[in-house]
């Protein structure tokens, strides 16, 4: 190695350290609270939250009285094809969870159900999961999914109703 | 008179430092328009200390922001590229321990909207750009000489 080389290979490590410090005199928020704004201090791989189930009657009850916000964790064509009224969509394109605007749409303090296929669709465990990570706190799921709200007689609707209340998030 | 193996290299050259540059402007910008998000991002990969994945985060986009802006625009070129190098090699690294340890998270390096997920091909290309950068930063060819080449004029000095 030449030492024109060397000189390159010790000027680029210093490249990165003044871009590091750049990086935190434009969030010096970052020191002062290193552990994020959302995300609480334990590393949430290390202890992966289990949420707990919420009956669809309780469920209902929650939403009627405005204390909780359905989720639908579903794939979008699933959510069009049927959905609890008033629930909101996960994703609009498969896998891309709508996090911002989620977390601009749920109303500090309220209970998010997430919403599954049925008893056994186990994404939704880990949707609700994360949304706890992305600084919801209040998170649960629905005991036995939208199956189990329909055998019990309750109302569903169908189509894409989301873009009104995605353009309002995003406002 | 310019010979098909320059036109490549220039070619070469030029392609990767202002790829590889652009690459990084626009992953830096993408983080910093939605820096709460990256820093959530950065938390879930799990790659630094508990409660410190701020700092990191932040820095990391300083140095995105840094290292592509010089890049592209042609300063400290050779060392720029060496810590584009660096650069590369380090997301490999991070991209290839949460996919051996099983986390299932997005990627996120190019923002909340990025379709990319974390693969092993894609911790193979990121790899391939950081031999890349070491090898341009190494080579004989000049990465700058290229803006002189299209404009017709050797680097190397003629006399008469």
């Amino acid at each position: 190695m030449t030492a024109r080389t060397k000189k390159h290979f010790l000027i680029g490590p210093a490249i990165l350290l003044v871009g590091g410090l750049l990086g935190l005199l434009a969030h010096p928020e970052t020191l002062a609270n290193p552990a994020g704004q959302l995300v609480p201090t334990e590393n949430p791989m290390a202890q992966p939250y289990k949420p707990a189930l919420i009956g669809v009657a309780e469920a209902r009850r929650h939403f009627e009285m405005g204390t909780a916000i359905f989720i639908d964790t579903r794939l979008p064509d699933a959510f069009k094809k049927e959905h609890i009224p008033g629930a909101l969509a996960l994703t609009k394109v498969p896998f891309q969870p709508l996090w911002r605007e989620i977390r601009a749409l749920v109303p500090n303090g309220a209970t998010v159900i997430c919403v599954g296929e049925n008893a056994v669709d186990l994404n939704v465990a880990r949707w609700a999961s994360q949304l706890r990570m992305f600084g919801i706190a209040e998170t649960r799921y629905l005991d036995g999914g939208l199956d189990q709200w329909k055998k019990s007689g309750l109302p569903i609707v169908s189509g894409w109703d989301m873009d009104d209340v995605l353009r309002e998030a995003v406002r | 008179m310019k010979s098909p193996l320059s036109v490549f290299e220039m070619s070469l050259g030029f392609a990767v430092r202002v790829g590889s540059g652009l690459l990084l402007l626009i992953a830096a910008k993408e983080k910093w328009d939605n820096f709460e998000w990256w820093t959530n991002q950065f938390a879930l990969l799990a790659v630094t200390p508990r409660g410190y994945h701020a700092p990191f985060a932040a820095a990391a986009v300083g140095m995105e922001l840094l290292t592509g802006a010089l890049l592209v625009l042609g300063i400290l070129t050779r060392s720029a590229l060496a810590a584009s190098a660096i650069l590369w090699s380090i997301f490999a690294v991070v991209l290839a321990s949460v996919l051996w340890r099983g986390i299932d998270v997005a990627c996120g390096c190019f923002g909340p909207e990025s379709p990319f997920p974390i693969t092993w091909p894609r911790v193979v290309g990121e790899v391939a750009v950081a031999i890349l950068c070491v090898a341009i930063s190494f080579a004989k060819l000049d990465p700058l000489r290229s803006e002189r080449f299209w404009r017709g004029a050797e680097s190397t000095p003629h006399h008469a």
